[in-house]
C-alpha cells in the first residue's frame, strides 16, 4: 500500500510542477507591468519600486522562478504584500471555518442525500424519485446566493431563529459556532445534496438489478437489510468518490457563502487578496488548494477498498 | 459503387442532432421559448423601459409599486429597467463564453484525440488546469487582466475548456474504434478529411449538451464574479453587480437582491431542462450516468 | 399424502395491458417431500418464471402472477404477506441460481453470507451463527473452510462459490431447494460433483427439489418427475422414466432426439425453427409449426390437457403419432 501512495504521489508530481508553473506565470502573462498590476492604479514610482524588490520582479525572469522554487522548497510561500504575515501562515489561520463549514456541509449532505437516492432508486420513477430528479434541476440551477438570502430573508430575519451572518471559532463553544454554521451549509450542501443523490441513485439503480440482491431476498432478508446491507456496500466506490471531490471542493472555493456569510475562512481570505492585489496570498492559497486536491483524491482511491474487497493496494 | 465511406455516413454511431428535435420535446420546446423571451427582453430593453441609469434620490429603497415594478435600489434606480437591462450581459456572457469553450474544446479535444503529442502534451495541460478550482482562477484571472466584459468572458472560458476537452476527446476515441473510420483511412482519406467527415458529426450530440451546461454555469459564474465585485465593471448594469450593491441593504429592501436572483434562477433552470431535455433525446446513455462528471 | 408444493393453473404476465408477455400460462404440478422434478425447456420457456413466482421473487410492480392455487405445506403463497414471505425464503423454501459468479455479494464476506441466512431466521448469536456457517461449508466438502469464512466471493472459483451458494441455501434446513439451473455455468467434473452432493443432501435431509435445467443428462441423473415446459406451458409431465421411454408430445420426441450422444460434440435442442414469441395468449399448440407431427388441427384448434397413464400426461393431439415414431425407433435399433 505504501508503495501505491509513493506511485501516485509520484504521478501528481507533473499537476504540481504544472500548477506552480502556472501560477508564476500568470503574473507574468497578463499583459502590462506586474507590479503596476499588483500595486494598482494610483501607486506611486517608489511604491512600483518597492513591490518590483519585494517580489523580485527587477531579476530576470529565469532568476525570479527559481527564488520562487527554492522558497516554496523550504515550505515558504512569502509574506503578504499588505500586511506582511507569512502567507502560510495566514492560510492556517483561515483552515479551521472553511473546515468547519465543509465537515457541516458534507455531513448535512451525506445525511439527507445518500438516503434519498436509496430511496429514489428503491422506488424508480416513483414520488421520491421524482423529488430527486426536481431536486437535482433545481439545486444545479439556483446559484448558492439566490439560497443563501433566501434562507437569511426566511429563518434569521422573519423567524429570527439564527444569526444572519458570522462565524463563531469552535474555542468559544462548539453549539454556538455550530448555531452560525447551519444556514451556510444548508446553502451550500442543497446542490451538493442534488449530485450526491443522483449519484447513489443511479449506482443504486444497477446494483438492486444485481443477481446478488436476488439472492439476498431468496435469503429472506428484509427491505431495510436489502437496501444498506447488500446494495449500499457496494455503491460506497461512486458515492465516496463524488462525496470526496466535494469535499475537496468545499476546502477551497466556496468564495460567495463564505462572503454572504461573513465567514473568516480560505475563500474569503482569497477575494480579499485578490481585492488589494496580494498576489503572494493568491499564490499560495491555489498551491495549497491543488495539493489539497491531490490528497483528497488519494484519500478517496485508497477508502475504496473498505468498500470494495476485490481492490488492494 | 458502395464504397465503405457512403455506408458509414448513413449509419452515423452516436446520433447527430436530429433537426427540429424540439418539436417532440414538451420540455426542448417550452426552454426554446423561455430562453427565446429572454433574447428578445436582452436586445428590446434598452428601448422600452426607463433609464436603468437615472439615479432619483428622492425615492430611494422603495418597495416593488405600480410605478416601479421590481422596486429602487440605494440610489433610487428602477429595478426593473436594470434587471431587464442586466439580461443583456448575462445572456452575452452565457452565449460567449459557450461558443468560446466549444470552439477551443473541439480543436483541443480533435487534436489531442488523434496526435499522440498532442496526448501528452494537452491531456496533462488540462489536469493540471482542473487541479485549480474554478472560481478561483476566474477570479484571479479578471483581476490580473482587468477591464470589461471580454475580460470576464475569457477568464470564465479558460477553467471550463478541460472538461470539454475531455469530452470531446472521449468522442474521439470511441469514434476511432469505429469500422468506418478504418475503412476511410484504408481508402486512404486524409486526417483532416476524417475529422470533418466523421468525427465532427459524432461529436455534435454529446458537445450541444455540455455546451448548454457551460451556458448555465458561465452566467452563475459571472454573477459571482461581479457579486464578489471583480465582475462585469460596476456602471453597466448586471445582475451580479445589482446584487453585490443590495447586499448591504438586504434587511431593509430584499427586492434589489431578489429579482436579479430570481432572473437568474429562472434563466439557469430554463437552460439546464433544456440541456436534459436535449441529452435524454440524443444520448440515453448519457441521461442515465448523469451526475458525476 | 398431501403435496409439499402444489401449483396448479399458475400464469404469469409481464408488461401493461397494451403490451403483455405470457411468460407463464396454465402451469400446473405437484411435488412431493423428499422428491425431485426436474423442469426442461429452452430458454426462455418459462421455467425460471415459474420458480420465481413460487419464491415470490418477481418484481411487484411488471409481473402479474394469477394461480388458481399456490401452496406451501398446505399453506397459501398468494395470501401470505411479504412478511411472511420474507419468513418462509431462505427457512422453508430456498434457492440457488445458474450463475454462482454474480449471485454472491462480491462485498461481503462468506462467513458472513452463511451466517446471515442462519441468523435472519432462527435467535443465535453472531458466533453459533458462524459456527454453523463453517459446519455447512464443511458439509459442502470444501477444503480449509476456516480461512474460507473470512473470504470474499472473488478469492474463490466458480464451483466453490457455487457449493458456497448451496451452504447458504441449506443453512436452515429447508423443506424445498429450488435450484435454478445449479449447473450451467460451471466445469464439467465440477457439475457432476455439485449434482451428487445435491442429491445426496436430499436423501439426508429430506428435502424436495425443484430443478430447473435445459440439461436431459442431468434430468436423467437426478429427477424423479419430469415436465416439460414450452412457450409458458408444461407440454408434457410425468414420472422420468415414462417420459423417457415413451415421450408422447411432438417437443419432448424433439428434446430427447437432439439428446447429445455420449460420443458426439452435438449442441444441445438443436430443433428446427425458434422459440415462439409470448406476446399473445394463444389456446392452440405453441409447438406445432416446428413440430414434424403437426397436422392442420394442431394450429387451429385448442389442446386439452390428455392423460396417458399413472401420473403421465400431455398437451399432445398427435400423441398416439408421438409415440408409434418412438415404437418404430426402438424397434429399428433392436
Amino acid at each position: 500500500m505504501f508503495r501505491y501512495i509513493a506511485l501516485r504521489l509520484l504521478t501528481a508530481l507533473p499537476i504540481v510542477a504544472f500548477v506552480v508553473v502556472f501560477i508564476f506565470l500568470m503574473l507574468h502573462l497578463a499583459p502590462g507591468d506586474p507590479a503596476a498590476l499588483v500595486a494598482g492604479d494610483n501607486a506611486t514610482p517608489q511604491q512600483l519600486e518597492a513591490i518590483r524588490a519585494r517580489l523580485h520582479l527587477d531579476r530576470p525572469l529565469a532568476s525570479q522562478f527559481w527564488l520562487w522554487l527554492v522558497q516554496l522548497s523550504q515550505f515558504d510561500l512569502g509574506q503578504s504584500i499588505f500586511s506582511n504575515q507569512p502567507v502560510a501562515a495566514l492560510i492556517l489561520k483561515r483552515i479551521e471555518p472553511t473546515l468547519m463549514l465543509a465537515i457541516c456541509t458534507m455531513t448535512i449532505t451525506v445525511l439527507f442525500a445518500v438516503p434519498l437516492g436509496v430511496l429514489a432508486a428503491w422506488r424508480s420513477g416513483g414520488g421520491v424519485d421524482r423529488f430527486v430528479m426536481g431536486l437535482s434541476v433545481v439545486g444545479f440551477s439556483v446559484p448558492v446566493f439566490v439560497v443563501a438570502y433566501s434562507l437569511v430573508w426566511v429563518f434569521s430575519i422573519k423567524l429570527g431563529w439564527l444569526p444572519v451572518q458570522g462565524y463563531k471559532p469552535l474555542a468559544e463553544g462548539i453549539w454556538e459556532c455550530l448555531r452560525g454554521l447551519v444556514l451556510p451549509s444548508i446553502t451550500l450542501s442543497l446542490g451538493l445534496s442534488a449530485l450526491v443523490a443522483r449519484v447513489t441513485r443511479s449506482a443504486m439503480l444497477e446494483i438492486l438489478s444485481e443477481d446478488y440482491m436476488r439472492t439476498a431476498r431468496a435469503k429472506g432478508a428484509g427491505l431495510m437489510r436489502l437496501l444498506v446491507v447488500h446494495a449500499l456496500k457496494n455503491a460506497g466506490v461512486p458515492v465516496m468518490t463524488v462525496v470526496g471531490i466535494s469535499f475537496a471542493v468545499l476546502l477551497g472555493g466556496v468564495v460567495v457563502t463564505e462572503s454572504i456569510f461573513t465567514i473568516p475562512g480560505i475563500g474569503r481570505l482569497t477575494v480579499d487578496a485578490i481585492q488589494q492585489r496580494d498576489y503572494p496570498i493568491v499564490q499560495g492559497v491555489m498551491l495549497f488548494f491543488s495539493l489539497v486536491l491531490i490528497a483528497v483524491n488519494l484519500l478517496v482511491d485508497l477508502s475504496y477498498a473498505l468498500f470494495d474487497p476485490r481492490i488492494r493496494y | 459503387m458502395t464504397t465503405p465511406l457512403a455506408l458509414s455516413a448513413e449509419e452515423p454511431q452516436a446520433p447527430a442532432l436530429p433537426r427540429f428535435a424540439w418539436a417532440h420535446s414538451p420540455l426542448l420546446l417550452a426552454g426554446v421559448v423561455i430562453l427565446g423571451i429572454f433574447v428578445m427582453i436582452a436586445l428590446l430593453a434598452p428601448f422600452l423601459v426607463a433609464d436603468p441609469t437615472a439615479i432619483n434620490t428622492s425615492k430611494r429603497l422603495k418597495p416593488p409599486s405600480e410605478m416601479f415594478w421590481f422596486g429602487t435600489d440605494h440610489l433610487g434606480r428602477d429595478i426593473f429597467a436594470r434587471t431587464m437591462v442586466g439580461t443583456r450581459n448575462s445572456l452575452l456572457v452565457g452565449f460567449g463564453v459557450a461558443i468560446s469553450v466549444t470552439l477551443l474544446g473541439v480543436t483541443i479535444g480533435l487534436y489531442a484525440g488523434f496526435s499522440k503529442w498532442g496526448e501528452r502534451i494537452f491531456m496533462r495541460l488540462m489536469d493540471g488546469l482542473m487541479a485549480i478550482p474554478g472560481v478561483l482562477l476566474a477570479i484571479a484571472l479578471v483581476a490580473l487582466l482587468r477591464g470589461g466584459l471580454l475580460v470576464v468572458i475569457i477568464a470564465i472560458t479558460i477553467p471550463e475548456v478541460p472538461r470539454m476537452v475531455r469530452l470531446v476527446r472521449s468522442v474521439v476515441l470511441t469514434v476511432k474504434e469505429q469500422p468506418f473510420v478504418d475503412a476511410a483511412i484504408s481508402v486512404g482519406s486524409s486526417t483532416p478529411k476524417i475529422l470533418w467527415l466523421h468525427v465532427l458529426p459524432n461529436t455534435i450530440g454529446p458537445l450541444s449538451v455540455q455546451a448548454t451546461y457551460v451556458a448555465v454555469s458561465a452566467i452563475i459564474a459571472e454573477a459571482v464574479l461581479s457579486f464578489l465585485g471583480v465582475g462585469t465593471p460596476p456602471e453597466i448594469p448586471s445582475w451580479g453587480n445589482m446584487m453585490a450593491e443590495g447586499r448591504a441593504y438586504f434587511q431593509l429592501a430584499p427586492w434589489i437582491i431578489g429579482f436579479p436572483g430570481l432572473m437568474l434562477s429562472i434563466i439557469a433552470l430554463t437552460v439546464n431542462l433544456m440541456g436534459d431535455a436535449l441529452r435524454e433525446r440524443l444520448d440515453p446513455r448519457l441521461a442515465r450516468r448523469s451526475g458525476l462528471k | 399424502m398431501s403435496a409439499l408444493l402444489h401449483v396448479e393453473n399458475l400464469s404469469v404476465t409481464f408488461g401493461s395491458a397494451d403490451r403483455r408477455t405470457h411468460a407463464v400460462s396454465d402451469v400446473s404440478f405437484t411435488l412431493e417431500a423428499g422428491r425431485t422434478l426436474c423442469l426442461v425447456g429452452e430458454s426462455g420457456s418459462g421455467k425460471s418464471v415459474t420458480s420465481m413466482a413460487v419464491m415470490g421473487l418477481l418484481p411487484a410492480r411488471g409481473a402479474t402472477v394469477e394461480a388458481r392455487r399456490l401452496a406451501f405445506a398446505g399453506e397459501d403463497l398468494r395470501t401470505a404477506t411479504p412478511a411472511r414471505l420474507a419468513q418462509l425464503r431462505g427457512k422453508e423454501i430456498s434457492m440457488i441460481f445458474q450463475d454462482p459468479m454474480s449471485s454472491l455479494n462480491p462485498a461481503l464476506t462468506i462467513g458472513y453470507q452463511i451466517a446471515e441466512a442462519v441468523r435472519l431466521h432462527e435467535p443465535v448469536s453472531r458466533a453459533e451463527a458462524r459456527r454453523r456457517a463453517l459446519d455447512m461449508l464443511d458439509r459442502m466438502r470444501i477444503p480449509d473452510a476456516r480461512r474460507r469464512l473470512d473470504q470474499y466471493p472473488h478469492q474463490m472459483s466458480g464451483g466453490m462459490r457455487q457449493r458456497v451458494m448451496i451452504a447458504m441455501a441449506l443453512a436452515c434446513n429447508p423443506k424445498l431447494l429450488i435450484a435454478d439451473e445449479p449447473t450451467t455455468a460451471l466445469d464439467v467434473t465440477v457439475q457432476a460433483q455439485i449434482l451428487s452432493l445435491m442429491d445426496e443432501l436430499k436423501r439426508d435431509m429430506g428435502m424436495a427439489i425443484l430443478l430447473i435445467t435445459h440439461d436431459l443428462g442431468v434430468v436423467a441423473e437426478m429427477a424423479d418427475e419430469v415436465a416439460v415446459m414450452y412457450a409458458g406451458r408444461i407440454v408434457e409431465r410425468g414420472p422420468v422414466t415414462a417420459v423417457f421411454d415413451r415421450p408422447s408430445h411432438g417437443y419432448t420426441h424433439g428434446l430427447l432426439g437432439a439428446k447429445p450422444r455420449r460420443s458426439s460434440s452435438e449442441r444441445l435442442l438443436e430443433l428446427p425453427g425458434g422459440v415462439p414469441r409470448l406476446d399473445r395468449h394463444v389456446e392452440t399448440c405453441a409447438f406445432a409449426p416446428r413440430c414434424r407431427f403437426a397436422e392442420t388441427a394442431c394450429s387451429q384448434e385448442p389442446v386439452a390437457p390428455i392423460a396417458f397413464d399413472a401420473g403421465h400426461m400431455g398437451l399432445c393431439r398427435r400423441h398416439a403419432a408421438v409415440r408409434a415414431a418412438v415404437a418404430m425407433q426402438v424397434d429399428h435399433h433392436a
